[in-house]
């Protein structure tokens, strides 16, 4: 065979082959990383009412208060009210500061230790001051604070997650 | 030297990759490249599209009856390419049987299962059996209507097989019935057992297939196929690039244009007529002929005798001479088997094509699905697709509007040939109002009932009736003005509309009251008791419902009922057999 038709030959074949791969391949990778805009989880993330005012301690004591989710998204599911996550609110006369119980250092839930009026994460050993503020251990920074309001003397938390293991505090 | 080309030959010392490449590519092909040995790397290739695709489809399956069939609705709405990709799946499946069949049909002709290539042979009908046991299992993982019912009638069969039937169809399903742990199962056969095995056995087949070589046509001469022996590189490999490309780009045309089909959930308190994929047609179509004790023959004795005549075809057809004049007697069977198999799947089809009942079905079925998809964009409960189905108003309303209607009432060309009580397509819109002001004797309407008293209106111009029909219509508006300062008031009275109907309020004269005609609360009446004082009265025949049908049916079907002006075709009233009306 002409060495020129072999190498058409082959170079057909590659093209073939390449061609037959990549609108096969194309597609599937992109359907595999549609997570990377996808956000499955829904409902999540708004201003949640989690208490009311007057239950709250006077003496700015944090208390770990549930959040409930009215209607949450997973994916394909449209859940019943759903307890997605927990927050420490911690009265200031009318006002209200509210922790997230997520741990910045690497995610794991953070304690109150009531005897020595801190935070603690079990995990790494990280422990916070009341104020919010890294005391010791490993976590990179404060514990992260969630934007609050009271409306019509029921406290409200906007339930948001932050980036894990940064200094800055950054909305996930 | 460039620094490529040394790390090639630092890569090759440590791992010999050229000498591999050269062993797969220079493999003699005896007596020639041909086009006929095409179809066993175009089934590997497909093969290759399933565990890609099937990569992508397990990424977001979910294998419970509570979310199987809403994770795959999901992947179908919102995952990019989702759709296509399992699409592709889906006609990937039914390529991988079409080009086994063909591999299966050219290593017939050319005799090249005898000795001494009755392994190869062997392997491939396992590889055979392995697809089909993919397609078995594929087919029930969405928990639609049509993959379980069908499975599920799959399942029974091996149910009656004599003796170990029972215990077999348990250990199949995960249990006594249907459920969880089917789908659990059936998911792990489909992704984790069957490719594992399917990988090993394709090893083995591959490796007989290069131990043996190809058997070349049995019209070469000795001399002519070592003169034509050539390297399967490159031109058996352009041939075989060259189909695989071709049914590559198919598949992905077949999955765009056409997706894979998604039913409804599963739902076992239907009666869903069930059909299998179409290559297991020609079993389906087989079944029909064996009745009562004789079942075991079509589900077992002739599929048992096909498989068998296939296994020792090598042994039974001993002489080496591969010219088709050889081998005329066994050509004949598996010619025969092969038309058979097809004149099955094609009566089975025809008769499906031409039986209305399915035709029905069908569309029944195409509007649940689309119900269903349109109920999980808002999100499935997690008890489940299917409960969120039978929840659903519209469509609990039709399931009891098809038992307890549609005796007495057609709808949109359905029911009986001679219905006791009017048709109900596009029930109270303004079509049929106006057919109800034109025609309201008519067979269609009250001919046939005992409803009497009321004339016909077609002696009033187009525009009158409209008129009528509109301010009749308005009675549903909690908006309108009160009937006495609506347009059309004074033609009410010119009419005298009102000596039989009260507008105002639900008092009885001599025909019902309209008063709210054709809301929730007047069809509710109408379903309660149709024979109320201000309702139809003595020249009832409907039974009431309030005593036969629980609450929560009644205000499903008022739900239906509400809906039927709105999925009607717009021209479906009249639909058949109307004669044009004089004017």
């Amino acid at each position: 065979m002409a060495e020129d038709r072999r190498t058409l030959l082959k170079v057909i074949t590659g093209v073939l082959g390449g061609g037959a791969a990549a609108i096969v391949a194309g597609p599937a990778a992109r359907a595999l990383v549609a997570p990377v805009t996808l956000d499955p989880i829904q409902g999540v993330g708004d201003f949640v009412r989690v208490a009311q005012l007057a239950q709250l301690p006077d003496d700015g004591s944090p208390v770990n208060v549930p959040v409930v989710v009215e209607r949450p998204k997973d994916a394909w599911n449209a859940l019943p009210p759903t307890q997605v996550g927990a927050v420490f609110l911690e009265r200031k006369g009318d006002d209200v500061v509210a922790f997230s119980t997520i741990c910045p250092h690497l995610g794991c839930g953070i304690d109150y230790v009531p005897n020595a009026g801190t935070f603690a994460c079990p995990c790494h050993e990280s422990s916070f001051g009341a104020d919010g503020s890294v005391a010791a251990g490993p976590s990179p920074r404060g514990m992260d604070t969630l934007e609050t309001r009271v409306v019509d003397g029921a406290v409200e938390v906007k339930f948001e997650k932050f980036l894990i293991g940064t200094e800055d505090k950054v909305p996930a | 030297m460039s620094t490529l080309s040394r790390f090639l030959v630092a890569l090759d010392e440590r791992i010999s990759h050229r000498r591999l490449m050269k062993e797969a590519l220079d493999e003699p092909v005896h007596g020639g490249a041909s086009w006929a040995y095409v179809f066993g790397s175009a089934t590997l290739v497909v093969f290759g599209v399933q565990l890609v695709t099937g990569l992508v489809l397990a990424m977001y399956y979910s294998p419970s009856a509570t979310d199987a069939w809403a994770s795959v609705a999901y992947l179908e709405r919102s995952i990019t390419f989702g759709a296509l990709i399992r699409g592709m799946h889906h006609h990937a499946a039914g390529a991988m049987v079409v080009l086994v069949v063909l591999h299966m049909i050219q290593v017939v002709v050319f005799g090249a299962y005898k000795r001494p290539r009755e392994a190869n042979w062997m392997s491939g009908l396992a590889l055979f059996g392995l697809v089909l046991a993919f397609a078995l299992t594929g087919y029930l993982l969405p928990w639609d209507q049509t993959g379980y019912w069908a499975t599920k009638v799959a399942t029974s069969i091996a149910g009656t097989v004599p003796l170990i039937g029972e215990p077999i169809q348990r250990i199949a399903q995960g249990g006594n019935d249907y459920g969880n742990l089917t789908l659990t199962r059936f998911y792990a056969i489909h992704v984790v057992l069957l490719p594992m095995t399917t990988l090993g056995l394709v090893a083995v087949h591959v490796a007989l297939f290069r131990k043996h070589g190809v058997t070349p046509s049995a019209r070469l001469s000795k001399s002519d196929v070592q003169a034509r022996t050539e390297h399967f590189w490159p031109r058996q490999v352009f041939f075989d690039a060259v189909v695989a490309f071709a049914v590559v780009v198919v598949l992905v045309v077949l999955g765009a244009r056409l997706g894979a089909p998604l039913q409804a959930p599963a739902d076992p308190s239907s009666n869903f007529i069930a059909r299998p994929e179409w290559y297991f047609l020609f079993l389906f179509q087989l079944l029909k002929y064996f009745e009562g004790p004789m079942q075991v023959v079509g589900t077992v004795v002739i599929p048992g005798l096909v498989a068998g005549f296939l296994v020792a075809l090598p042994f039974l057809d001993r002489k080496p001479d591969r010219r088709l004049g050889a081998r005329i007697a066994f050509l004949l069977t598996f010619a025969v088997g092969l038309a058979a198999v097809v004149l099955l799947t094609l009566l089975a089809q025809a008769h499906d094509r031409n039986d209305p009942t399915i035709a029905a079905q069908q569309k029944i079925a195409a509007r649940e699905a689309a119900r269903a998809r349109l109920l999980a964009a808002e999100g499935v409960p997690p008890a489940g697709a299917t409960y969120m189905m039978q929840q659903d108003p519209l469509t609990r309303g039709e399931r009891v509007f098809r038992r307890e209607c549609l005796s007495c009432h057609v709808l949109e060309g359905e029911g009986p040939d001679e219905p006791k009580g009017p048709d109900l397509t596009a029930y109270a819109s303004k079509a049929w109002i106006r057919r109800v002001l034109l025609d309201p004797n008519s067979p269609r309407l009250y001919g046939r009932t005992k409803v009497e008293g009321m004339e016909s209106y077609a002696k009033l111009s187009d525009v009158e009736i409209s008129t009528l029909v509109d301010f009749v219509y308005a009675q549903r508006d909690p908006d309108a003005p009160p009937p006495d300062e609506r347009p059309g008031a004074e033609l009410v009275d010119a009419n005298e509309c009102g000596n039989c109907h009260d507008f105002e309020e639900a008092y009885g004269l001599e025909g019902p009251a309209l008063f709210r005609y054709g809301t929730a609360a007047w069809m509710s009446d109408v379903l309660n008791d149709a024979g109320a004082d201000h309702l139809f009265g003595d020249m009832n025949e409907m039974p009431a419902f309030e005593n036969k049908l629980s609450e929560s049916d009644r205000a499903a079907l008022v739900s239906f009922l509400l809906s039927l002006p709105e999925r009607a075709d717009p021209d479906a009233w009249p639909f058949v057999d109307d004669q044009p009306l004089p004017n």
